[in-house]
């Protein structure tokens, strides 16, 4: 009974603990199944950020694949380059002026002026670049008076892009450049084509430009046809110093309209091939101190056909050359000098005419020099903005070749006298915006110069030009 | 025609007070990188500004520490970067590399 007594005592006892037992177990298996569930909710939330993440992927693919397909094929970075003017004009007739053939002219003493002429000029730059040496620049250009006429009498300019009538867009520059030899001492850059030759060292600061091309603007300033090769040469010689060989040609009669197209068979008129060479070198350039040499030979320079006075004919050769420094901030230490340039240029032309002709009225050799200095200076009012002061001497037979210098009386740097210039050059936005306002004096003391070389500079017409010009300008 | 031309150079000297330009200037950066650092790097700034794209440049510059960015383009240009002629003119040199930097996208001209 004992026995029995105990065996129910110790079967409730071991009943009662495997309740106990079981009643936690049954709590701790609640809460796991607590913790599974909020595992699965994480899950289910990470499985959902995931999918927006894919969703997300996918969305910024497809935008890449839109810029892909819009830009990845757009192979042309393009620029822009507008400027509005005012120009207001004037000339004086000397009073023993005379025609190129030496007779009285009869405008002596006469003065001439235009107080208003208007200009536009839109440069639109591109570009597109392959690899670091490969790579292609251009510019089309638009540059006109307002109200200027067409070629077609009674149409005019301010119609053309509206109404249909020709297809006439101008070619400024267009060129490649092709480098290679990096790795050597002397690595070389090739080019070709339409290259930018105008508003070159020195020429920059009169037209409100930083940035300046190679050619000396002393003596060369003129859109170039040609070739060209660069050896760079600040490994082996000075710091930033190149040699650019140039072959190009300046003028050329061939044309499509004859029984023989682009062949001139008319030998008669010798109305040949005008070719150059040009070769502009970087003596010294540390970013501060800018020396810069050129010398250039043109061949069948135009002049002028002594048996029947016919002009515009291949009469000679014409040699010129350049010497030009710039100092770029005069003293790191006080910021206006700092800021201040002041460079000097000397050159020459020398004229070699053939037997049977004449160039500047001569048949003799003649030499021809110049002197050119300039100064800028901060304004002090604008934030950048300076003051240019310019002074250039021509001698008689003075005759560069500066047909595209942008001053709208003709080359200031080609006068044979005296030519004075001041200048204001204004930041307004950045670069993006900026102005100009530009006075010039050319007081001649021969024949003007502006043809090539059939006028005698001896023959006098002009006493002296002046311009006054002022523009805004956009670049981006 | 007097009236016009002084309307055209009042309205030219008005726009000059509207000057609002930018201090720093990256053709001057230019210049300093050719007169203070090209002979010691030995190599064109062109070349020193394509070291490090756009934004990494500009990162330096915000957190104040261009100058040890370009002693990592450029270890023997260390004298000038440390220098305190550098302070004065970071902001142009600044200027310089980042609009010349390896993804600017420039396309140089010669």
């Amino acid at each position: 009974m004992k026995k029995i007594s105990l065996s129910i005592v110790v079967a409730t006892v071991v009943s009662g603990s495997l309740f106990a037992d079981e009643a936690a177990m049954q709590a701790q298996i609640n809460m796991l199944m607590q913790k599974i569930e909020k595992l699965e909710k994480a899950q289910g939330i990470v499985q959902e950020n995931q999918t927006e993440l894919k969703e997300t992927q996918v969305t910024q693919g497809d935008i890449l694949s839109k810029v892909n397909s819009q830009s990845a094929n757009d192979n042309i970075k393009w620029d822009i380059d507008f400027r509005s003017a005012y120009h207001n004009i004037g000339y004086q007739y000397a009073d023993n002026a005379k025609t190129r053939t030496g007779v009285s002219d009869s405008l002596a003493g006469k003065n001439f002026s235009n107080p208003s002429l208007l200009t536009n000029r839109l440069w639109l730059g591109m570009g597109s670049k392959v690899n670091d040496n490969l790579f292609f620049n251009g510019q089309l250009a638009a540059y006109y008076n307002w109200g200027a006429d067409t070629n077609v009498a009674e149409d005019k300019i301010w119609q053309e892009s509206s109404r249909p009538n020709d297809v006439t867009v101008r070619l400024r520059q267009a060129y490649l450049v092709y480098k290679f030899g990096q790795d050597s001492d002397v690595p070389i850059n090739a080019s070709v084509g339409r290259r930018a030759a105008t508003d070159g060292f020195l020429a920059n600061h009169r037209e409100g430009t930083q940035d300046t091309g190679s050619p000396l603007a002393h003596i060369t300033n003129m859109e170039i046809d040609g070739a060209m090769m660069q050896f760079n040469l600040d490994k082996v010689f000075l710091p930033g110093s190149y040699l650019k060989v140039v072959y190009g040609r300046a003028h050329d009669p061939v044309n499509r309209d004859t029984p023989t197209p682009y062949i001139d068979v008319n030998t008669s008129d010798a109305d040949n091939q005008v070719d150059f060479i040009i070769l502009p070198m970087s003596i010294y350039d540390n970013g501060q101190n800018k020396l810069m040499a050129q010398y250039s030979m043109i061949m069948n320079s135009k002049g002028e056909r002594i048996s029947d006075n016919a002009i515009k004919t291949a009469s000679g050769t014409t040699h010129l050359a350049a010497l030009s420094y710039q100092l770029d901030g005069l003293n790191e230490d006080i910021d206006f000098l700092d800021n201040s340039t002041v460079f000097a240029s000397i050159a020459m032309t020398s004229t070699n005419p053939n037997n049977g002709y004449r160039m500047l009225g001569s048949t003799e050799n003649q030499t021809g020099y110049s002197f050119w200095a300039g100064f800028l200076f901060p304004d002090m009012m604008t934030n950048g903005g300076r003051f240019g002061v310019e002074y250039n001497y021509g001698s008689k037979y003075w005759s560069p070749m500066t047909w595209a210098e942008d001053t709208a009386i003709g080359s200031k740097i080609a006068t044979r006298g005296n030519a004075y210039e001041g200048y204001w050059n204004i930041p307004i936005v950045g670069k993006n915006l900026s102005a100009q306002l530009r006075y010039t004096y050319l007081d001649h003391h021969y024949r003007a110069n502006t043809t090539c070389y059939w006028d005698n500079p001896l023959y006098p017409n002009l006493d002296h030009s002046q311009e006054l010009r002022a523009f805004v300008r956009y670049q981006y | 025609m007097r009236t016009f031309t002084k309307t055209a150079l009042v309205a030219l000297l008005s726009m000059s007070v509207l000057s609002i330009s930018a201090s720093a200037d990256a053709d001057k950066g230019k210049k300093l990188y050719q007169k203070n650092l090209k002979e010691s790097c030995g190599f064109t700034g062109a070349v020193f500004a394509a070291k490090f794209k756009q934004a990494d440049w500009e990162k330096a510059y915000k957190a104040g520490t261009l100058n040890k960015k370009m002693i990592e383009a450029c270890p023997a240009g260390k004298e000038f970067i440390e220098s305190d002629k550098f302070k004065k003119v970071e902001e142009h040199l600044y200027d310089f590399v980042h609009t010349n930097a390896k993804d600017s996208g420039n396309i140089p001209n010669c």
